[in-house]
């Protein structure tokens, strides 16, 4: 049987992957670790897309992005626009990212993340001031860092939830 | 096909439409303020999120209410008791320069000032981008939050409001880029613009002659033109003064007078005056 019937209980898991993900992104931090916070709710939705395809699709990582976008008061649909982009790239890569290494996955983190931090910053560069150089990449290079212990972790939920 | 979520063909097509909607509702943010009102109703949507991370901070103010030895109570009390003497002793000719200043006024036929409301807010979060300067607090349009409204701490003006949502708002801070105050000198008068330049500890003055009467250490007040912030709340204080030659503005830093990074417990002028007496929309 191919396709499953709708179970609200297939996606507690991604709900509650996506909630923790969002408390990370506002919860305060001091000010010399702002600039390094990983970008938690695209690495989720990464995980979801790139390795539950049927569960978690373009129209779930649309509507994750712009939950982003309500939590961070960004343009409404900046951030869904990039991380519809991520969920993308994760489905289309979809059967090869379970072959490759944590190493090998964390790069195409850090590359997606830049991708959808530099979409972000030319929207906003756009209607308003930006900081200038580099360091808005910064939060790219940590999503990379953590992007084991972040699969691990989302792994660990999965199997508790006897997916 | 019976959920949304389901698998089906065709990624493209779906990022394709994905894009499209996105880049229609950033066209309809930009266009149209009447989607406030949206973003308002999609704001119930985080409200649990931040909630539940202000919530261990919650527990901890109130669990260490609790467990705080009687002696700490008692110093804590202390030194307010004393402090509120102090103020007391400012405030007792406070009504007799409001009785002068009001007849003062009365003689060069000035408008009356009339007196601030203001509303205690707390501060519940702060914005995740490290490059701008924005915060949340506890109060929304149920409370009577309106867009534009001054933000204050006890030491100086924090910002304004920038989005009203029903139980929370969302407030821009004076030394965020985006953010400019009309301030003038304390000493004379003289008036100039505070702009943020994304640091939090210091802003800059735009287009200031070199021969301006500014001096390091002058404390700049609001101005109230502009109509946006009521006249005379600390800014901040001129902390370095360079004259370049070959520009043709001084540069002012300026060192902003509210903790910014510190204050949990904030003020909102709910009817603010402006310079002319007139009242903020």
């Amino acid at each position: 049987m191919s396709k499953r019937a709708f179970r609200l209980k297939d996606y507690v898991p991604v709900a509650l992957s996506l909630f923790v993900a969002c408390a990370l992104t506002i919860v305060p931090l001091p000010m010399k670790l702002v600039e390094f916070r990983p970008e938690w709710v695209c690495m989720v939705v990464f995980y979801w897309a790139a390795f539950h395809p049927e569960r978690f699709g373009i129209t779930a990582a649309w509507l994750s992005g712009l939950l982003l976008d309500i939590l961070d008061g960004s343009l409404l649909g900046m951030q869904a626009l990039s991380v519809s982009a991520i969920g993308y790239v994760a489905l289309r890569l979809h059967s090869r990212l379970a072959m490759y290494p944590f190493s090998y996955q964390s790069v195409i983190v850090f590359l997606v993340v830049g991708i959808h931090l530099t979409a972000g910053h030319w929207i906003q560069g756009l209607f308003g001031v930006v900081s200038g150089g580099y360091g808005y990449l910064i939060p790219a290079l940590s999503s990379g860092l953590v992007w084991t212990f972040v699969a691990l972790m989302l792994i660990a939920l999965q199997r508790g939830f006897r997916w | 096909m019976n959920s949304i979520f389901s698998q089906a063909p065709g990624y493209g097509y779906r990022l394709a439409l994905a894009a499209l909607l996105s880049v229609a509702l950033m066209a309809a943010d930009i266009r149209f303020p009447q989607l406030s009102v949206v973003r308002q109703y999609l704001t119930y949507a985080t409200t649990p999120v931040i909630w539940s991370v202000n919530l261990p901070g919650l527990i901890i103010d109130s669990v260490s209410g609790l467990l705080t030895p009687r002696v700490n109570l008692q110093r804590e009390n202390d030194s307010l008791n004393a402090q509120l003497l102090v103020l007391q002793r400012k405030t007792q000719q406070l009504n007799v320069l409001e009785a002068e200043n009001r007849r003062l006024r009365e003689l060069v036929n000035a408008s009356a000032r009339v007196d601030e409301e203001l509303l205690a807010v707390e501060l519940i979060g702060l914005d995740s981008d490290a490059f701008s300067h924005q915060i949340i607090i506890n109060k929304g349009e149920v409370d009577g939050v309106k867009v534009g409204l001054p933000l204050l701490d006890a030491t100086g003006l924090m910002g304004q409001i920038i989005h009203v949502d029903s139980v929370t708002s969302r407030a821009i801070l004076v030394v965020d880029a985006n953010h400019a105050v009309p301030v003038q000198v304390n000493r004379n008068g003289v008036r100039a613009i505070a702009v943020g330049n994304g640091s939090l500890v210091e802003m800059e003055l735009m287009f200031v002659p070199d021969t301006a009467d500014i001096q390091v250490g002058d404390m700049l007040v609001t101005s109230g033109l502009g109509g946006k912030f009521p006249q005379g709340y600390p800014v901040a204080v001129v902390s370095a003064i360079e004259h370049d030659p070959g520009e043709h503005f001084a540069k002012v830093v300026v060192t902003p007078l509210a903790e910014l990074n510190r204050s949990r417990h904030l003020l909102l002028v709910i009817n603010a005056t402006n310079a002319l007496g007139g009242q903020n929309e």
